[in-house]
């Protein structure tokens, strides 16, 4: 008999599970978690960019939760268990020898700039971005490669230029390897864990200061697409940083992300550390249910119910499984519906009414999700919960625009943390 | 010496283009105007189905002219077509007296069809779902409705026709009963390309004078290859309604440009054939003159694979969503009619996309599994009171309004679209007492023996055609292997697999003045994926700089996502709209391409501009700052962030350190 068993596994799932285990449940267990999610992250760690009827970014965290509405779940979980939750996160992270994490002056939003060239506010980074810190003052140069079309160097440079008080210079040199497939971020980063040697025989990491150090002028960092490595960023960045005499950062490109797949990669270490149980990659396929509470849920490996089905009981259940992205929110012509519990999720009659006209206009269909009590249960209707046993985490949880609010990790890390709390409370 | 006529065609459509090149074959100086780019209007929004003859056996006159117009079309254009053939397909519980009777009447009109049984249909078309009982093979082809009308049009040039693209007609004077003066305008930058004849096509003329070979795209008058300065800024045609000329307001710009431009020019015809399709009633009513047209919109879905071989229509009653075109890597499933008071009055609704979805679903199963990428509405026009929606009609002006030299085109078909053109310069030259004979059916399009002529002709006219860029990139044809990715030819769109050489070959043809990242788009066919834009269309953008400035990227990188948003959000569910909801965070999340910009104050600026610390979040919105970045509401003192102070600072190279 397991304690708590999460279903999914993104931050709020993990979250919940690390959180569980290390509050007393015996057993925990992650149940159908998808790796490739964390190809979508970013690996930054947003808590609150922006507010309502504010266009520039929030600068302190805590003093502007505050114009939250009621039914955030910031404030569903309240004040006390965000910085809690936050502080878990930091614990785990911040000085991590896997995967250091920077939590700066953890109440003040810290800014970087995106591959477009835009600047955005987010919380928790990791270190290999930290010196990318535009709420720094010294000059930046940017590297792009050649091979890599995610990040323009001199038009991000150039954009960001307008909108920082100090120098941007930005520069593009070829990666020093031929890829053989594209986009090549992935074969990059893999190519610089095992330090391959390039054609001429001199090993990729210092080929790759070799192509940068001509490029450098006076300044004290540099910024490259974020493909620094998958499971030995953290020496390939210090070897750059020691052959450049300079700091090193990476920019997050969008998918694949490794820094969000370093962040999945390193969270799955933990949870088996803490011994929680993960079953990787086995869907859930079925769902048994008396009265108002889940009995079980079937998992099976290829995702079709045969003999190998396995039942998972549980007292209590964590819903991680994501949004529309990731898939736990799922549409078809006629309605959305949430995929494993087919739990209510409100929406708008008609597939007219669930998008605007602007392609990031004010869309409904980014709110889709379920609703929650103060409990974090997903609730009918009628706004009583659909079970006693169920608690939802991450975005899976609707009537919000988090991307928009730039608070997606915060929200994952808050939820996934005080919905453990919760499960282990009803238990004993 | 005879006299001969000048004859002002309105429309650059297929219908257009054919009477054009109908007119200059048989010898008459022809000039055709249209309002955008060739074949965009009605020509280029349809399904692009060759009829068969045997979807018309119901009406024997109608089935002939299908019957002679499909195998003449196949004669002279048969590098516009692609021979797919086509299956009438009945169900199970569809009218067996309908299929009857369409089998009866192809055989009393003896056309040659195929009556195939469910077996030997789903022989040939593995995908078609389990209630097809039989049957009629048809000779239904594909038509490339952009190369077709491209191939009429550099016909008629060749005969001495002059085709005016993005010209648009303003005033049509009327004077004692009779046609005078038609007042254009051309648009003086239509999306900002430059405005003068880069060499590849027919040597522009002095003036455009009728009966003079000519390819201009418009009437400047200054064909000696300089560029007047600004003359390729797009104004505000720029996507987004922004205005790319930094300096001046956008009323005093327009005002300036259109003086300097001098884009208003007259036309004096003998006659004008008003060919505008669904806008013909708009060109009449310049005129002061009304049309009976009737219209009807019609909705098309692309789906992300393409499960049949042939055009595949559903024969029943109901014509409504019964038929799946293959197009290329795509199918089109196709279409609704909705009656609608004219082109202005189309309605894009979620419910037709559903109606095509739902029936087809039943015809090919398979459509459900690719999801639907976009769906696009067409309008169509026929005369009031005909028949049905292939009918067509001349409407002569000097009959129903007593006014000499204008004859207005109802209704026609791309599949008939060149008996129509026979019978409209029939007309005309009738009016002129000449007696020439139509020769088009006999003389193949520009292009039948060479392609390349074609490729070139779409190059000069600027129209591209989604269908042939597929075509044209496999291997072994043009450019392959100058696009093909490779160690210095990085991917930039990951779905379609366009390289960073083909965006630059796409962007080279602007000649390096202001570029449209739709027009990228259309040449190489990126971000018509998958994704539709969401992991690629700032990476095309990024390509486009520093040859723009960054203002002018974002811009044409919005204009391009709001093209692309448009033919998406109609078909939003399942796959797709996972796939948004993607696209979303990526944009506005990670890239936070949705809040305004942020610009950040140096603490000395904040300084000047602001007293005391306390309320620190209350005093985003300062002003009155110096230095490099100008103030704005957006502008935050940097030092009110977290500036990484935790950290040990100290392990850091100092400044001045490094070696070299």
């Amino acid at each position: 008999m397991t304690d708590v068993a999460v279903v999914g596994g993104g931050l709020g799932g993990c979250m919940a599970a690390l959180t569980a285990v290390r509050d007393g449940a015996e057993s925990v267990r992650v149940v159908a978690p998808s790796p490739e999610r964390y190809r979508h992250e970013t690996g930054l760690i947003d808590v609150l960019g922006y507010v309502p009827d504010r266009e520039t970014p929030v600068v302190r965290l805590s003093f502007e939760m505050r114009r939250l509405p009621d039914d955030h779940p910031y404030n569903l979980v309240g004040a006390k268990v965000v910085d809690e939750a936050l502080e878990t996160f930091d614990d785990l992270f911040v000085a991590d020898d896997g995967l250091p994490y920077e939590r700066g002056q953890s109440d003040r939003n810290a800014l970087f700039g995106t591959a477009t060239g835009s600047v955005r506010p987010t919380s928790r980074y990791p270190e290999s971005v930290s010196a990318g810190l535009l709420s720094d003052d010294r000059p930046v140069r940017l590297v792009g490669f050649e091979q890599l079309t995610h990040l323009g160097a001199t038009l991000v440079g150039d954009r960001l230029a307008e909108s920082v008080p100090y120098d941007v210079a930005a520069t593009s040199v070829d990666f020093p390897m031929t890829p053989s497939e594209y986009p090549p971020v992935v074969e990059f980063a893999r190519a610089l864990d095992r330090n391959e040697e390039t054609a001429d025989g001199t090993p990729i990491r210092e080929a790759l200061a070799n192509e940068i150090r001509p490029e450098l002028d006076v300044e004290p960092r540099v910024g490259v697409p974020a493909v620094l490595g998958l499971e030995e960023s953290e020496a390939v960045r210090s070897e750059l940083e020691t052959d450049l005499q300079a700091e090193v950062f990476e920019i997050p490109i969008g998918r694949p992300n490794l820094p969000g797949m370093r962040l999945g990669r390193r969270l799955f270490e933990v949870l088996e550390a803490e011994g929680v149980i993960v079953d990787e990659g086995a869907p859930v396929v079925g769902v048994e249910t008396a009265g108002e509470r889940i009995e079980n849920v079937s998992i099976a490996e290829d995702g079709t119910e045969t003999e190998d089905t396995e039942q998972v009981r549980a007292d209590t259940y964590v819903l991680a499984t994501g949004g529309l992205a990731a898939g736990g929110i799922e549409a078809d012509r006629e309605g959305v519906s949430e995929r494993v519990f087919d739990c209510h999720v409100p929406h708008p009659d008609g597939r007219e009414n669930w998008t605007e006209a602007e392609p990031l206009g004010d869309h409904p269909f980014v709110e889709f999700g379920v609703n929650v009590d103060g409990e974090l249960r997903p609730c009918g209707p009628d706004g009583t919960p659909e079970y006693d046993n169920l608690r939802a985490v991450g975005r899976v949880i609707g009537g919000r625009d988090f991307v928009a609010e730039q608070s997606t990790g915060g929200v994952a890390i808050s939820t996934g943390y005080a919905a453990a709390l919760s499960a282990l409370r009803d238990e004993s | 010496m005879g006299y001969t006529p000048h004859i002002l065609v309105i429309g650059g459509g297929v219908l257009g283009t054919g009477i054009a090149r109908d007119l200059a074959i048989r010898g008459l100086d022809v000039t055709l105007v249209e309002r955008g780019t060739l074949a965009t209007g009605a020509t280029g929004r349809m399904q692009g189905i060759l009829y068969s003859a045997a979807r018309f056996a119901d009406s024997p006159d109608m089935a002939k002219l299908v019957h002679s117009e499909n195998e003449t079309l196949r004669e002279i254009a048969g590098h516009c077509i692609e021979d797919t053939g086509g299956l009438l397909v009945s169900h199970a519980g569809d009218s067996d007296e309908r299929f009857e009777s369409l089998l009866e009447g192809c055989a009393e009109l003896d056309f040659p069809v195929e009556e195939l049984d469910a077996e030997a249909v789903r022989e040939r078309e593995p995908e078609l779902g389990g209630d097809v009982e039989r049957a009629l093979a048809v000779p239904d082809a594909v038509v490339d409705p952009f190369r077709l009308t491209v191939a009429n049009a550099k016909g008629a040039l060749e005969y001495g026709a002059e085709i005016r693209s993005h010209t648009e007609i303003i005033d049509v004077a009327v004077e004692d009963g009779t046609i005078g003066t038609v007042t254009v305008r051309r648009d003086p930058s239509p999306t900002g390309k430059p405005e003068v004849d880069d060499g590849r096509g027919e040597p522009a003329t002095d003036g455009g004078r009728p009966g003079e070979t000519g390819t201009r795209d418009d009437q400047r008058g200054d064909t000696d290859g300089k560029e007047v300065p600004g003359s390729g800024r797009r104004g505000a045609h720029a996507p987004g309604g922004l205005d790319t000329s930094p300096s001046l307001p956008d009323d005093v710009a327009g005002r300036f440009e259109r003086m300097k431009d001098d884009s208003l020019d007259e036309i004096d015809a003998d006659y004008v054939v008003n060919a505008a399709g669904p806008w013909a009633g708009e060109v009449a009513g310049l005129a002061g003159f009304d049309l009976p047209l009737s219209f009807s919109q019609g909705a098309m879905v692309v789906v992300d694979d393409c499960p049949v071989d042939a055009v595949v229509t559903r024969w029943r009653e109901d014509d409504e969503g019964n038929t799946v075109v293959p197009y290329g890597t795509n199918a089109l499933l196709g279409t609704t009619h909705r009656d609608v008071a004219g082109p202005h009055d189309v309605t894009e609704e979620g419910a037709e996309v559903d109606l095509l979805v739902d029936e087809l679903s039943e015809v090919v199963p398979a459509v459900w599994d690719p999801h639907a990428l976009r769906s696009y509405w067409g309008v169509r026009s026929w005369p009031e009171g005909a028949d049905s929606e292939h009918g067509f009609a001349i409407y002569d002006h000097g009959e129903y309004d007593d006014c000499w030299g204008m004859s207005s085109v109802l209704g026609g078909s791309l599949t008939t679209h060149r008996a129509v053109a026979e019978a409209v310069a029939g007309d005309v030259c009738r009016k002129f007492g000449i007696s020439r004979t139509c020769r088009t059916a006999g003389i193949p399009l520009p292009g039948s023996e060479d392609e390349q002529i074609l490729d070139d002709a779409m190059a000069e006219f600027d129209v591209d055609s989604p269908l042939v860029r597929r075509t044209r990139r496999q291997p072994g044809q043009r450019g392959s292997e100058t696009f093909e990715a490779g160690p210095d030819n990085p991917v930039v769109c990951e779905c379609q697999a366009v390289t960073r050489a083909e965006i630059q070959d796409a962007m080279r043809d602007e000649s390096g003045t202001a570029l449209d990242l739709n027009d990228v788009r259309i040449r190489t066919s990126a971000s018509m994926g998958e994704c539709q834009g969401g992991l690629c269309a700032h990476r095309l953008a990024a390509e486009l700089y520093p040859t723009c400035d960054s203002e002018t990227t974002e811009a044409t990188l919005d204009g391009l996502l709001a093209e692309r948003w448009k033919g998406q959000r109609h078909t939003l569910w399942g796959e797709g709209l996972q796939i948004a909801m993607q696209n979303y965070a990526l944009h506005a999340g990670t890239m936070n391409r949705k809040s305004e910009s942020t610009v950040l104050l140096s603490s000395r600026e904040a300084d000047v501009s602001t007293g005391s610390d306390d309320q620190e979040n209350e005093k985003s919105g300062m002003s009155g700052k110096t230095g490099g970045v100008s103030p704005s509401a957006n502008s935050v003192p940097l030092g009110l962030f977290d500036d990484g102070g935790d950290r040990e600072r100290s392990e850091r190279p100092m400044w001045g350190e490094r070696q070299r």
